[in-house]
């Protein structure tokens, strides 16, 4: 299936390849590379590249394009989905998922690879397996290490690989067993010009970090199962269960990992929790223009909106920003035509405001569009489903909230 | 430092990293050779005896290999490491040798002892380990080692080293495909495995070598669809991918016939076991000749088992079954696939981009299964180009008469987007729009018009190539656009636009007699130094207004064709050439001068606009294959639907096959009879006794199916379960601590088994005593069989939520006890001590959140578990409040969402759904003047503002009954009028669930006695009178919360009135056959009187 994997950078160099079935050459990348340069913008590089003789699967997480090779035919999603599970490994190794984190852990990385697939099949792609046969680098390893040359490699053997449930490590303890629940909800709306919804809906996930001995097997209900319209579940989830009794039965991994994500059925209840005032127009002939955007709550059950960040991709006229806030910093990259305003916290006291003159180019046709912003904010324990983090966009008098 | 960029272009390296770690080195200080001599250093690391310094050099190595650098030469030093004792040592030297051994072959011959060793080895780990290296070195000399190694593998007793055998079999494969009829044959001994563990690896196996060989599946059809949901991500898609396959080539089409297709039918099957197939083929086969066409019983069992992986978080997984849905599921039922797949659309990038392929060619023969979803393809700034041309694609698809309104709404806002690649798609979308739906074809092409006058010149060159492929389908009445057209060539810059302003005007010449010329003698003027596309479309209308307009245009003609004549292109040189002989009349001039007109001038038929993903599902969806549109290597092609069905038998399963080695078998019939004849004593019995009951509905006769069909999986699994016990009790310890979690698994299967069916006690206790007889017949199983038993208990109670809290102590302590006496691993279960049962103080009602729905988490070790059964499944009333007629044309429907109203707890929470079916647009929608009784109030929905014609609204208002049946009154009002409307809520809408244990609930209960008591005698029909129905039509009459109660009898309900809060509980205990008694305990005696009243008729009806 999976042929061979290159991780490429930004800058376009390999600096990692690995090889299931007989080697391919780095050469198959300057495909991607020629993909990489027609789409310009890193987003729009095709996931699936043909070439005379491979097929390319790329991903792009964290900066770094996984970029593997496939010879026959197999499910485009299989390969994709790996990937990300690749690079879910590494995160969950190393932190984060970056270049200098794969440079420095290169043998952990290889290692982990060869665990994950063999043949190209995926092996063993459950990080509390991968945990036991190859322990993750923490600072008191290395050092240890260094000074007695003991490994990274377990000793014991993978015995979760064996069981039923490859998903839970054995003979776990702990002294103090707890389990927590975080429910991260997010809004994702299209608002017109006037400000009413053109769409919206929620989605959540309950992401878990459950520290408990043995073999715990857990039950989970919910007041109003209802709500949960759509639910996609971690394997551990028993389906059956669920199917008649509406009960998430479990016997959880150990550590961090997303038990189900789900979304909740009657979209149109969506409360969307701030309005933004905005004036952007630009005059003709004067190379010049207004822009005046207020942030203000509305209908957050008395909770604060924080963390509240404004970004606004300009037209390519604009040459500069000259703005005031009233609150916050803002920042206006003239190369990329961002404007970045970060707010804070929104008393409703007073409101946030940012105001001035924008510099076009002169001679430039004035912009007929105006451009969208994009606001991301977070409240925390929201009535609806505790926390959200959200992200609220505008454009021209639409708005649409984003996944954050 | 010097050393490494010699090294980097001598290996023409692309990676211009340095080599830090290398250059620290100071023996590779040199100046020359400098490589070499680092090699040698590492040399000397491997062949020194310090672990330490041999790991060192290896990860160096290692970190070679990755950054794709040649570290061959060091075969034989690194070799020599293979039989080292230091794991980490081990494990890496594997790792270069499975890279550099097809290259130094001779050499790695040194290694194939020490695997051959490990092969023998009593640790299947290290066995499985062993296999993996083994077959993953390419060296065609030991092919025959290979084969022996994969034979033997084959038949461990070891699941695990089976898996790795399987794995093992594409890699021979590949290295010597001449000895695929041998590994055919270990293909269809794994194929017959029972574990989910080789299951997915073996049929991977199987695709690779001997896709064609469908043969092999029959035996294992039905062990596979049981055993999908449990095994791996990966595995289930290969299974699920291959199953597509071969339902295609052995069942029939479910949709040739589908007026008759009736599920009714279907439901007798599946009540029966899937063992007897042999019944079930007689049903079948007398049906079928009842019926035109019924489903096979495994078609069905196929699609059944797969439907519940569409909630895996895998989109691989949600994808294969998606597509086995589309191409093998009847018409009516591949909707469910919609919802799963537009949830995929929240993940990653690349993820979403594969997946709208795959919804643009299912959107273009299913329209209606993604209409529902129609606004999940609305397109957001922040979406990549690729990603927001396939929504397009998607939206267009979905576009109908009903909806093409909004949908060209959403387009005028794409038109104005700064991704212009994404504006000139949204234009060629709208040109679709408009020839697909005829009503609307004279609004867009209005709209690309005004797109003419558009500043930006892509928009306008677009627009005008999508109007020439509109006005082609009604030229003549489009004179006026052909004129505005004409006038923009002298602004229009873009070639391919100027090219089709030009064809237009030629081709209907004789609606725009007069400019044409005009057109021509500018084109004339200016043909130098056009594009060749451009030059093309000039002669063409030269010769066009030649045959029509001689009289006018014959010089211009001429001098075009002059000037063409001697231009660089040969293409434009040619066609001058070509045309002057055809149109000018000479002496030489052939017969072809008189059809001239004819040829130029004929009618031609008007493009079609269809989709690029029209006919791409002739290829299975999910593939990459349908990505690419074209055939990948190796891709199976999916077959057509069979005519006849081939026999049905050949999939029944007599005797399994790899029972074949006999002293296993003897051992396995003497074991697995107990557990039969248990597994029947517990679940087939009970499960049928109470197995929902048939009302008929869609939704009851699937969950009743997918009851009968867990229990199927149930016992292949604890056959299997056995056989491994078997191996392991002769094999080694460490298995036995493996097995016990999973045996523990199982039994919570079974637990939530039995809870369906509410098995008596007694039964679980009998269950017990079996197990323990069974004990002293096992000797040796004897430690593993306690653990099991402890944990029976432990789960058993945790899924019964009929076990009183008391009860379930009780039961829980003795085993416990047992089982710590007993083994010292075990007490990993014990010395975990559950929290609390963590409840709800009964004052803090109501559950505002999830957050706080999630108190109701406990843990199933806990000794009670407050298993909230949840109105889940009853659907939500609505009731009107403004009917269509009255409201002219705007109709207003309410439902009571039963979710806590924001802002306010004492509020009920109405959801009001206004539809607009006027052809105006309604503004100013507000409530007004709210005129409430006393004390009741009303928090207004904000104002919507306008609404659509046709477009539906949905807006919550919050009002405050004060806890009485009253209805409040109030205006609803638009811009030209007012409605007086009113909303009475219904007694069971008046209160929110509480949450509370058994004692609690009795404690209450206490308290509110005598006056604050109703009871009342009710008979409970025959349809009402399983736990399911029974919970789901009180929650359905009223919004309350169950209460886990002991009794199995006995149901109770709790709840909390919205505005005074005071507590409501519901007793139901049921009685000898059909009678039963509601009893209902409330302070507030009119809501418990219309309580009992509503409730009653819930149940009776």
């Amino acid at each position: 299936m999976i042929h061979s994997l290159f991780l490429i950078n930004c800058s376009g160099d390999i600096f990692l390849e690995k090889h299931w079935k007989s080697v391919v050459s780095q050469s198959v990348c300057d495909y991607f590379f020629e993909a990489q340069e027609k789409a310009i913008d890193v987003e729009n590089v095709p996931p699936v590249i043909s070439t005379p003789h491979h097929y390319l699967i790329s991903i792009y997480r964290d900066k770094i394009f996984f970029v593997s090779v496939i010879q026959t035919e197999v499910p485009p999603l299989f390969v994709i989905e790996f990937l990300h599970r690749v690079a879910d490994t590494f995160q969950d190794y190393f932190g984060e998922c970056s270049e200098t984190a794969i440079k420095d852990n290169v043998v952990i990385v290889y290692e982990l690879l060869e665990e994950m697939l063999d043949n190209g099949f995926p092996l063993a792609t459950e990080s509390n397996i991968l945990k036991e046969l190859i322990k993750p680098p923490t600072i008191l390893r290395s050092v240890v290490n260094s000074i007695t040359g003991s490994s990274n490699v377990g000793d014991t053997l993978p015995t979760g690989q064996l069981s039923n449930i490859p998903w839970r490590r054995a003979g776990v303890k702990y002294t103090n067993n707890e389990a927590y629940f975080d429910v991260i909800e997010e809004i994702d709306a299209i608002i017109d010009k006037s400000g009413s919804t053109v769409f919206a809906e929620i989605q959540g996930v309950i992401d878990s970090c459950i520290k408990l001995s043995g073999m715990p097997d857990l039950s989970l209900s919910f007041m109003n199962p209802r709500l949960l319209d759509d639910v996609s579940f971690h394997p551990c989830i028993r389906f059956k269960r669920w199917e008649s009794e509406r009960v998430l039965s479990f016997i959880p991994p150990d550590g961090n990992f997303r038990l189900i994500s789900y979304r909740v059925s009657s979209q149109n209840l969506v409360a969307i929790p701030v309005y933004v005032k905005h004036m952007i127009s630009f005059k003709e002939n004067t190379s010049s223009g207004r822009f005046d955007v207020t942030i203000g709550p509305k209908q957050n059950m008395g909770k604060t909106v924080e963390g509240v960040v404004m970004t606004v991709h300009m037209p390519k006229a604009v040459l500069n920003m000259n703005l005031t806030a009233t609150q916050g910093s803002y920042t206006f990259d003239p190369v990329t035509k961002v404007l970045t305003w970060d707010v804070g916290k929104i008393t409703p006291q007073k409101l946030p405001n940012l105001k001035g003159i924008v510099n076009l180019q002169s001679g430039a046709p004035k912009p007929e569009e105006n451009p969208s912003l994009n606001i991301q904010f977070k409240i925390q324990q929201l009535a609806i489903s505790g926390e959200w983090g959200i992200l609220h966009e505008i454009g021209a008098g639409r708005t649409s909230w984003c996944r954050k | 430092m010097a050393a490494s960029p010699a090294y980097g272009e001598e290996k023409g390296g692309s990676s211009s990293l340095g080599e830090p770690e290398y250059g620290h080195d100071p023996a590779s200080g040199g100046i020359f050779s400098s490589d070499y001599k680092r090699h040698d250093d590492l040399k000397e690391m491997l062949d020194s005896n310090k672990d330490s310094l041999k790991l060192e050099a290896m990860k160096r190595i290692v970190a070679m290999i990755a950054r794709g650098k040649n570290a061959s030469d060091l075969f034989p030093a690194v070799v020599k490491n293979v039989a080292c004792k230091n794991i980490e040592v081990k494990k890496l030297v594997y790792v270069y040798l499975v890279r550099y051994a097809e290259e130094q072959q001779d050499l790695a011959l040194l290694s194939i002892s020490t695997f051959q060793r490990g092969l023998k080895d009593p640790n299947q780990l290290i066995r499985a380990s062993a296999l993996r290296v083994l077959s993953s070195i390419r060296v065609p000399i030991i092919v025959p080692i290979m084969m022996l190694a994969i034979k033997e593998a084959a038949s461990d007793m070891s699941p695990y080293v089976r898996k790795t055998a399987a794995h093992a079999i594409p890699k021979l494969y590949s290295l010597d495909s001449d000895q695929k009829d041998q590994l055919i044959e270990v293909i269809e001994k794994l194929l017959a495995d029972k574990t989910t563990l080789v299951a997915g690896s073996v049929v991977m196996a199987f695709e690779e070598v001997c896709p064609e060989r469908i043969d092999l599946i029959h035996k294992n059809y039905r062990k596979l669809c049981n055993l999908l949901i449990d095994v791996e991500e990966w595995g289930q898609v290969v299974i699920i991918n291959m199953l597509t396959r071969y339902a295609r080539t052995q069942f029939l089409s479910p949709n040739q016939n589908e007026s008759l297709l009736e599920e009714n039918t279907e439901k007798a099957f599946y009540g029966s076991e899937e063992e007897d197939a042999k019944d079930t083929k007689a049903e079948a086969a007398s049906l079928a000749k009842r019926k035109p066409y019924v489903m096979d019983p495994d078609h069905r069992l196929l699609l059944r088992n797969t439907k519940p992986l569409l909630q895996s978080r895998n989109a691989a997984v949600v994808m294969a079954v998606a597509q086995l849905y589309f191409h093998l599921a009847p018409k009516a039922e591949v909707g469910v696939i919609a919802k799963a797949l537009v949830r995929l659309l929240r993940s990653h990038s690349e993820v979403q981009y594969v997946v709208l392929q795959n919804v643009a060619t299912m959107s273009i023969k299913r329209r209606g299964m993604f209409e529902p979803y129609l606004k999940s393809f609305y397109i957001r700034s922040t979406d990549p180009t690729q990603i927001k041309i396939l929504k397009l694609e998607v939206l267009t698809n979905l576009a109908n008469e009903t909806n093409i309104s909004t949908i060209l709404r959403e387009f005028q806002t794409y038109i104005r987007s700064m991704d212009k690649d994404f504006v000139a798609a949204t234009i060629q979308a709208i040109g679709r729009c408009a020839t697909n739906i005829g009503k609307v074809r004279d609004t867009c092409l209005n709209g690309l018009v005004q797109l003419l006058s558009n500043r930006d010149e892509l928009v306008v060159a677009e627009s005008v190539v999508v109007i020439k492929k509109l006005l082609q389908m009604q030229p003549a009445q489009h004179s006026e656009i052909i004129k505005h057209m004409a006038k923009l060539t002298d602004n229009i810059q873009v070639p391919m636009a100027r090219a089709s302003i030009l064809w237009l005007i030629g081709e209907y010449c004789e609606h725009v007699p007069k400019i044409a010329p005009d057109v021509l003698r500018k084109m004339a003027k200016s043909f130098t130094n056009e594009e060749d596309i451009v030059k093309l479309q000039v002669i063409n209308l030269a010769a066009k207004l030649y045959l029509t307009n001689s009289k006018q245009s014959k010089l211009l003609t001429q001098y075009v064709l002059n000037l063409a004549k001697y231009d660089q292109n040969y293409d434009i040189r040619d066609r001058a050439r070509f045309i002057r002989q055809l149109i000018v009349p000479t002496e030489k001039s052939g017969a072809l001068n008189k059809y001239a007109k004819k040829l130029f001038l004929a009618q031609k038929p008007a493009p079609i606009l269809e989709s690029s993903f029209k006919d791409r599902d002739h290829f299975q969806l999910g593939s990459l294959s349908h990505l690419l549109n074209a055939k990948a290597v190796g891709y199976q092609e999916l077959p057509d639907w069979p005519d006849e069905a081939p026999d049905p038998s050949v999939r029944n399963v007599e005797v399994p096959e790899w029972t074949k080695c006999t002293s296993r078998e003897k051992r396995k019939e003497k074991v697995e009879k107990p557990f039969y004849s248990d597994s029947e004593g517990e679940s087939g019995p009970t499960e049928s006794a109470d197995s929902e009951p048939e009302s008929g509905s869609e939704e009851n006769s699937s969950s009743s199916s997918s009851g009968s069909s867990s229990s199927g999986t149930e016992e292949e699994e604890e056959e299997e379960e056995e056989e491994d016990s078997g191996e392991q009790s002769e094999d080694k310890e460490e298995e036995e601590e493996e097995k016990r979690p999973k045996r523990k698994d199982k039994e919570g299967h079974k637990a939530v088994l039995g809870k369906a069916g509410s098995p008596s006690e007694e039964e679980e206790e009998e269950e017990g005593a079996k197990k323990s007889k069974k004990k002293v017949l096992q000797g040796r199983k004897g430690r593993a069989e306690t653990s099991s038993e402890a944990s029976t208990s432990e789960s058993s109670s945790s899924g019964s939520d009929s076990g009183s809290e008391a009860e379930t102590k009780q039961r829980k302590a003795p085993p416990s006890s047992k089982a710590s006496s007993k083994e010292i691993s075990l007490l990993d279960l014990d010395d975990f001590t559950p929290p609390p049962p963590q409840t709800i103080p009964s004052s803090s009602i109501i559950s505002t959140s999830l957050v706080t729905d999630l108190e109701g988490l406990t843990l199933t070790d806990t000794s009670l578990t407050p298993t909230l059964l949840s109105p889940a499944f009853s659907a939500v009333k609505t009731y009107e409040l403004l009917h269509r007629m009255a409201g002219e044309g705007l109709a207003v429907e309410y439902c009571f969402s039963r979710r806590p109203f924001p802002g306010d707890p004492h509020m009920v929470a109405v959801q009001i759904q206004i539809s607009n079916n006027t052809d105006t647009e309604v503004k100013n929608l507000r409530v007004n003047e709210p005129k409430p009784l006393s004390g009741m109030r009303i928090r207004e929905f904000p104002e919507i503002e306008h609404l659509a014609p046709g477009d539906t609204a949905s807006v919550v208002m919050g009002i405050d009954f004060c806890d009485s049946t009253q209805a409040a009154n109030f205006q609803l009002c638009t811009h030209t009028r007012q409605f007086y409307v009113s909303i009475q809520p219904p007694v069971g809408e008046l209160m929110a669930p509480v949450f509370m244990s058994e004692n609690e609930f009795k404690k209450e209960q206490g308290k509110l006695m005598g006056m604050s008591e109703i009871t009342e005698k009710l008979t409970l029909p025959e349809k009402c009178r399983s736990d399911h129905t029974i919970v789901q039509q009180v929650t359905s009459a009223a919004n309350v919360g169950r209460v886990p109660c002991g009794a199995s009898n006995e149901y109770r309900f709790a709840a909390k009135t919205v505005t005074s809060g005071s507590l409501v509980l519901i007793t139901l205990e049921w009685r000898e056959g059909s009678t039963a008694q509601l009893t209902i305990n409330s302070e507030k005696m009119v809501i418990g009187t219309m309580l009992v009243k509503d409730i009653i008729q819930a149940l009776t009806q």
